[in-house]
C-alpha cells in the first residue's frame, strides 16, 4: 500500500538571530483510503520541528563554544605576549589595548557566528548522533527535502511511512536527553591550551617586577634631565647678560655650558654618564675658578665699612650708586670721598679716617695693595693732606672696582658650579627611595675624605638649643663618603651646596650679639646635629671647625659681613672631615658645613660622639684644646677653632684674624683603636671606588687620604 | 549487472503481494522463517541469518566450512520452509557444464519425428546447493555464472529463465585444497555474501546429538510461499537510506582498495586489490533487509558495519605479503571498519 504524501517545506526565521532553517511541515494529502493519516502526519510534522529546533539550537550553540575554546587561547596567548612586554621591558606602551585583543576575539567570533548556517540535515544529524537515533531523522529529513527539490508528489512506501512514524516516536521519547546548549566538553589538548596560556596570561600579569620603578626613574630622569638643561640655559643667559664677566670667562663658561647642554640632550643618556658629564663640567669649570668668592670676603667687609662709613657721614646715598654690590658701592663711595676730601669738617674726619682705616685692616688680609691705599687715604684724611688722600682714595676705589669684576666672576662661577651640582644630586637621587633620596650626599672640597665609615646615616636633625650641639656639626662634608652605594652617591662633589653648610652659614657672625649661634650640622643624616647657643663670647664670631674652612665669622659692627661669610662659605668651604666634637660656647657658629657623620653622637651633653670618629687628617690639636669639650658659655679657645681663617672675635669692634687652630681639625675621643678600622674602611672606600663611576682625581683625593693614613 | 528491481518486478503476483506487504508483515514473516530454521539446525543463528539476508536480497551465498557442519540440512531446510525447489549439486572434477544446466536431446515423437528437446538440468530450481563448489573445473564453475547473475540460463542459443526465487548456496572445503580449483573473482564477486560456517558449540553439539540420533524426525514447516518472499524482496529495496550513510558505504569500499586515499595501512600493505561495485550494492542491500529485519525502517552505520563483512571478505584480494603472513581478509575488513569514521572528514 503507498501512501501519497505532499510534503511542503518553509523556511522560517528562528528566533531573532537570522539563523534559518528548514521547517518540514508535512501535509499529507491521502489520496488512498486511509484519511487518518493526515492528522498523524501533523503530529509528525511537530514532533519533527521540535527536535529540530532543539538540535539547530544546541549545535549553534556548540559550535560558538567550541570556536571559542578553540580559539581562546590565541587573544590570551597574544595579552599575554603585549602584558610581557608592557611590564617587563621599558617600552612605555599602555596596557589597557590587552582589552582590544578580547574584543576582537569576540567581534571575530560573532561574526563567525553570525555566518555560521545550521540547516535541518545538519539538525537531523545531530539529533540522530547525540540520541542514537539510528539515522532516522536524517532519513527522514533526506526524504522531505528530496520531495521539495522534486516539487512533485513522492510515493512514500509503506517503509517510509514506517519511517516517519517510527522517528517521530523515537524523537518524543528521547529529545528530552538532548544535551544541553551550553554543555561543553573539551579535548584534553585543548583544555591544556586554554589552561597553559590563561596560565600564562595570570603569570605575566601578576609575576613582581621592578620594570615599573625602572621606568618611572628613566621618566624621572628625563625629567630631571630637562630641568637641569632649563637651568643650565638660564644659567647661559645670566652669564651672557653679566656685564661683570670678562668676555673671555663669558666664552669659556658658555661654551662649557653649551658643552654640557649636548651632552645632556643625547636621547640615550643614562643616569650614570649624566652624573660624569656634570661632574666633568662641574671640574672643568672648576678649574677656572681661579678665586673663590670667600676669599674676597675680607674685602668686601672693607667695602661695607667704607661705604657705610662715607653714606653716615657725608651726603652720598648707597641707593643712588649705580653698583649693586659692596666693592661697586665701595668703589663709588671711595671715589665720591676723594672729591669730597676738602670739604670735610673735623668730625667727618675723624669718623671717616677711622672707618677707612678700620676697611684698611680688612681690605689687607686679602688685598695688601688696597689696605694700604685704603690706610693711605685714612692717613690723608687724619693728617688733612687732600692731596694725597684724594689720590690714595681714587687708588682705591679703581682697586674696589677690579676687586668687585673678580668677585663677579667668582660669584659667576660659583653659582654655576651650585647648580650644576644641584643637577648631579638631582639626577643622583633619581630612582631611590624617599628614604635613602635623604643619604645621598655631595662631600664638599676640603672635606676630609673618608675620614668616616661608610654607615648608613638615619639620624634626625639635632635639637635646637643644645649647647653641645657644636661637638657633632664639624663632622660635617663626610656624609657622601659611605652612603652612597651608587654613582652620585659616591661622586665627589666639588663645592656643593650641603645642607649642613648651608645652615651653618647664616649662623656665624651674627652681629648682635653675644650669643653667637652655632648650627649643628643639619644634613641630610645627622644624629647628634644640633644648635648650640653659646654664651658671653664676642659678637658673632663663628668659628669655622672644618680643616678647610676658609674663614671663620668675623666680626664687624654691622654683623653683615659675618652672615655673607657664613653664606658663602658653606657651599664653598666645605669644612671640616674633622671630628672636632668640641663643644663650642663661645656663640661662634660652629659646626662645619657639610653633611652630617653618619653615627656620629648624640646631642646629650657631655656624651661623646659614635665610636667610629676616628680620625682627624692633619695635625692633630693638642688635648684639652679641641677634644675637650667645653662647657656652655665659656669662650672656645681659639685653637678648638680651626679653620684656616677663623677668627674669633670678642671685642665686636675690630675683628682679629685667628689662624692658630690646628688645619686639619681636632682630635676627638676614640673609642674604637684606629688600627682596627682603617682597615676595613681603606677597603671599603676602594671598593666604593671600582664600583662607581668617580672622577679621577677625586678618586686621588681618597688615595691620597688614606695613604697619608697609612704614615 | 547487479540485482535489479526489474528481475524481482519480472512477475506480476510477485509484485502484486509486495504492494501489499507492510514491513512489520515482513518481519513477522522472516522471524518465522528463521524459528522453523532453527528447529531444525541447531544454533548457527548468525548463519541462518545471514542466509536469509541473502535470500531476500535475490542474492547467493558462498558457505565455507567443513564437512558435516549443515550446510546441505540448511539449504534443505531452508526450500521446505519457504516452498520452494530444491536441488544439489556434488561438484566434481568431471562434472560438465551441461550437467549443471541442461541440455537438448534428441527425442522422437509419436509420429517418428525427431527434435531437440531441452532437459533442464539441477539449476532449474529455487535452491540450489552447489556442494563442494571448487571441485570443478573452472568451465563448469562458470556455468552458473550466468545463472547467478541473470537468472537465467544459455543453451544452444536459447535463453531459459529461471524460477524465481533463484538461489544458489554453494559450499567448499577450505582444508582439502589439493585437487581444487579455486574460484575465480569473478565467480566469487557474484557471491552476494561468503559465510563460514562456524563449528557448534559443545551444547549445540549435544543437541545435534540428540535430534540426529533418538530417532524422531524433526522437519520444518512451510512458513512462506515462494511469491512471498519474492515480494520480500521487493520491500526490502524499498527501505530508504540517508545520503551519508550511502556515502560511508562508499568510503568503507574505497578503503578496500590500496590505491585509494581512503586506505588505512593494513589496506595498503595486504590488500592487491579491493571489493567491487557489487560489494557496495550489497552492503547496502543487506544493510536495508538488516535494518528491516531488526525493526527499523531506515538504514544506520551499524548495517552497514553488519553487512560488511560477508559482504566483502570474499571480494577482497590479497597480495603476496598478506597471503604470505596469513593474514585474513576479515581481518582487513575489521581494520577498514575501524579506521573509517561515519562522518566524512
Amino acid at each position: 500500500m503507498y501512501f501519497i504524501i505532499e510534503m511542503r517545506t518553509s523556511t522560517i526565521t528562528h528566533h531573532a538571530r537570522a539563523v534559518t532553517y528548514r521547517k518540514s511541515e508535512v501535509a499529507l494529502l491521502i489520496l488512498s483510503k486511509k484519511p487518518r493519516i493526515g492528522s498523524r502526519a501533523e503530529t509528525w510534522s511537530v514532533t519533527l520541528d521540535a527536535g529540530l529546533r532543539s538540535a539547530g539550537a544546541s549545535l549553534r550553540w556548540g559550535r560558538r563554544l567550541r570556536a571559542a575554546a578553540s580559539t581562546l587561547p590565541v587573544p590570551v596567548l597574544c595579552a599575554a605576549i603585549y602584558v610581557a612586554v608592557a611590564r617587563f621591558t621599558l617600552l612605555d606602551i599602555p596596557r589597557w589595548p590587552v582589552l582590544l585583543l578580547f574584543v576582537v576575539w569576540l567581534l571575530g567570533l560573532s561574526v563567525w557566528s553570525l555566518r555560521q548556517r545550521v540547516t535541518s540535515a545538519d539538525a537531523a544529524r545531530y539529533l540522530d548522533r547525540k540520541l542514537q537515533l539510528d539515522e532516522r531523522i536524517t532519513t527522514c529529513v533526506e526524504i522531505i527535502n528530496s520531495s521539495r527539490v522534486a516539487r512533485s508528489r513522492r510515493v512514500v512506501n509503506s517503509v517510509s511511512y514506517a519511517l516517519f512514524t517510527d522517528a517521530a516516536e523515537a524523537l518524543d521519547h528521547s529529545l528530552h536527553l538532548l544535551p544541553h546548549p551550553f554543555r561543553l566538553s573539551l579535548s584534553r589538548p585543548r583544555a591544556l591550551a586554554i589552561a597553559g596560556t590563561v596560565l600564562c596570561l595570570m603569570g605575566v600579569l601578576l609575576a613582581p617586577t621592578n620594570v615599573d620603578l625602572l621606568r618611572s626613574e628613566k621618566g624621572e630622569l628625563s625629567q630631571s634631565v630637562q630641568q637641569q638643561l632649563a637651568e643650565i640655559a638660564s644659567l647661559k643667559t645670566s652669564i651672557g647678560s653679566n656685564q661683570q664677566l670678562s668676555a673671555d670667562l663669558k666664552k669659556s663658561l658658555v661654551g662649557e655650558l653649551s658643552d654640557l647642554q649636548s651632552k645632556l640632550s643625547d636621547p640615550r643618556l643614562d643616569q650614570a654618564v649624566g652624573i660624569a658629564a656634570l661632574a666633568d663640567s662641574e671640574q672643568r669649570l672648576r678649574s677656572l675658578l681661579q678665586t673663590p668668592s670667600s676669599d674676597f670676603d675680607a674685602l668686601v667687609a672693607a667695602a661695607q665699612t667704607v661705604w657705610n662709613a662715607v653714606a653716615s657721614n657725608i651726603e652720598w646715598d648707597p641707593s643712588q650708586a649705580v653698583s649693586s654690590t659692596d666693592l661697586g658701592r665701595a668703589s663709588e663711595a671711595t671715589q665720591f670721598l676723594a672729591g669730597q676730601v676738602s670739604n670735610l669738617d673735623t668730625t667727618q674726619e675723624r669718623r671717616l679716617a677711622s672707618s677707612v682705616d678700620r676697611g684698611s685692616s680688612y681690605a689687607a688680609a686679602r688685598d695688601v695693595q688696597l689696605g694700604k691705599e685704603l690706610g693711605e687715604g685714612a692717613a690723608g684724611i687724619r693728617t688733612r693732606d687732600r692731596g694725597k688722600a684724594a689720590q690714595a682714595l681714587t687708588d682705591a676705589a679703581q682697586r674696589f672696582a677690579s676687586a668687585d669684576r673678580e668677585r663677579e666672576g667668582s660669584l659667576a662661577l660659583e653659582g654655576a658650579l651650585s647648580k650644576l651640582n644641584k643637577g648631579r644630586e638631582q639626577i643622583a637621587q633619581v630612582g631611590k627611595p624617599a628614604a635613602k633620596k635623604a643619604q645621598v650626599g655631595f662631600r664638599q672640597r676640603g672635606a676630609a675624605p673618608g675620614s668616616q665609615p661608610p654607615q648608613t646615616a638615619s639620624g634626625t636633625p639635632g635639637a635646637q638649643g643644645d649647647p653641645q650641639a657644636d661637638k657633632s656639626g664639624d663632622q660635617s662634608g663626610n656624609t657622601g663618603v659611605g652612603a652612597g652605594r651608587t654613582i652620585g652617591n659616591n661622586a665627589p662633589a666639588y663645592g656643593g651646596p650641603q645642607p649642613g653648610g648651608q645652615t651653618n652659614g647664616p649662623s656665624t657672625g651674627q652681629p648682635s650679639a653675644n650669643n653667637g649661634q652655632g648650627n649643628g650640622p643639619s644634613g641630610s643624616s645627622n644624629v647628634a646635629g644640633g644648635n648650640g647657643k653659646g654664651a658671653q663670647s664676642g659678637d658673632g664670631g663663628g668659628a669655622k671647625s672644618g680643616s678647610s674652612g676658609s674663614a671663620g665669622g668675623s666680626s664687624n659692627d654691622n654683623g653683615q659681613t659675618g652672615q655673607l661669610q657664613g653664606q658663602v662659605n658653606g657651599p664653598v668651604g666645605g669644612t671640616s672631615g674633622a671630628i672636632s666634637q668640641v663643644k663650642n660656647p663661645a656663640g661662634s657658629g660652629a659646626g662645619g658645613s657639610g653633611g652630617a657623620q653618619p653615627g656620629s653622637a648624640s646631642n646629650k651633653p657631655g656624651e661623646t660622639a659614635g665610636t667610629e670618629q676616628v680620625y682627624v687628617p692633619g695635625k692633630p690639636a693638642p688635648a684639652g684644646e679641641s677634644g675637650a669639650g667645653n662647657l656652655p658659655g665659656e669662650a672656645s679657645p681659639p685653637s678648638a677653632q680651626t679653620g684656616e681663617a677663623g677668627r674669633s672675635n670678642s671685642t665686636g669692634d675690630s675683628g682679629e684674624q685667628s689662624t692658630g687652630g690646628p688645619v686639619g681639625g681636632a682630635i676627638m675621643p676614640v673609642h674604637t683603636p684606629y688600627k682596627e678600622v682603617i682597615g676595613q674602611y681603606a677597603k671599603q672606600a676602594t671598593d666604593a671606588l671600582e664600583r662607581a663611576y668617580i672622577p679621577p682625581d677625586a678618586k686621588d683625593y681618597v688615595r691620597d687620604y688614606f695613604s697619608g693614613l697609612g704614615k | 549487472m547487479a540485482l535489479t528491481e526489474q528481475d524481482a518486478l519480472r512477475s506480476p503476483q510477485a509484485a502484486t503481494t509486495a504492494a501489499s506487504l507492510t514491513p512489520e508483515a515482513f518481519r513477522e514473516r522472516a522471524v518465522r522463517i528463521e524459528q522453523e530454521v532453527g528447529k531444525v539446525i541447531v544454533g548457527q543463528r548468525n548463519l541462518v541469518h545471514q542466509v536469509l539476508v541473502a535470500l531476500i536480497a535475490g542474492g547467493n551465498v558462498l558457505l565455507e566450512g567443513v564437512p558435516g557442519l549443515g550446510k546441505t540440512v540448511l539449504v534443505r531446510t531452508l526450500a521446505d520452509v519457504i516452498d520452494c525447489n530444491f536441488s544439489r549439486i556434488q561438484f566434481t572434477p568431471d562434472l560438465m557444464p551441461a550437467d549443471i544446466v541442461g541440455t537438448n536431446i534428441l527425442n522422437e515423437d509419436e509420429h517418428g519425428r525427431r527434435n531437440f528437446e531441452f532437459q533442464p538440468g539441477p539449476v532449474f530450481a529455487n535452491l540450489l546447493l552447489a556442494d563442494e563448489i571448487n571441485r570443478a573445473t573452472p568451465k563448469t564453475q562458470s556455468a552458473l555464472l550466468e545463472a547467478m547473475q541473470e537468472g537465467t540460463v544459455s543453451v544452444a542459443r536459447t535463453v531459459y529463465g529461471l524460477p524465481k526465487p533463484f538461489f544458489v548456496l554453494a559450499t567448499q572445503n577450505p582444508l582439502e585444497m589439493e585437487g581444487t580449483y579455486p574460484l575465480p573473482e569473478a565467480q566469487l564477486d557474484r557471491f552476494f555474501f561468503k559465510l563460514d560456517v562456524a563449528f557448534p558449540t559443545s551444547a549445540e553439539l549435544i543437541a545435534i546429538s540428540d535430534r540426529t540420533t533418538s530417532g524422531i524426525e524433526v522437519k520444518a514447516g512451510r512458513v512462506v510461499t515462494a511469491a512471498e518472499v519474492v515480494a520480500m524482496q521487493q520491500l526490502a529495496r524499498q527501505t530508504p537510506i540517508a545520503t551519508h550513510v550511502t556515502a560511508y558505504a562508499v568510503r568503507v569500499l574505497q578503503a578496500t582498495h590500496p590505491g585509494n586515499p581512503e586506505a588505512g595501512n593494513m589496506t595498503r600493505r595486504y590488500v592487491r586489490y579491493g571489493g567491487s561495485p557489487r560489494a557496495l550494492q550489497t552492503m547496502i542491500l543487506a544493510g536495508k533487509i538488516m535494518a528491516l529485519l531488526d525493526g527499523r525502517y531506515n538504514v544506520a552505520f551499524r548495517d552497514i558495519k553488519t553487512a560488511a563483512l560477508p559482504a566483502l571478505r570474499h571480494r577482497l584480494i590479497l597480495n603476496f605479503d598478506g597471503e604470505a603472513e596469513g593474514i585474513s581478509p576479515d581481518a582487513v575488513i575489521a581494520s577498514v571498519l575501524e579506521e573509517t569514521p561515519e562522518e566524512a572528514k
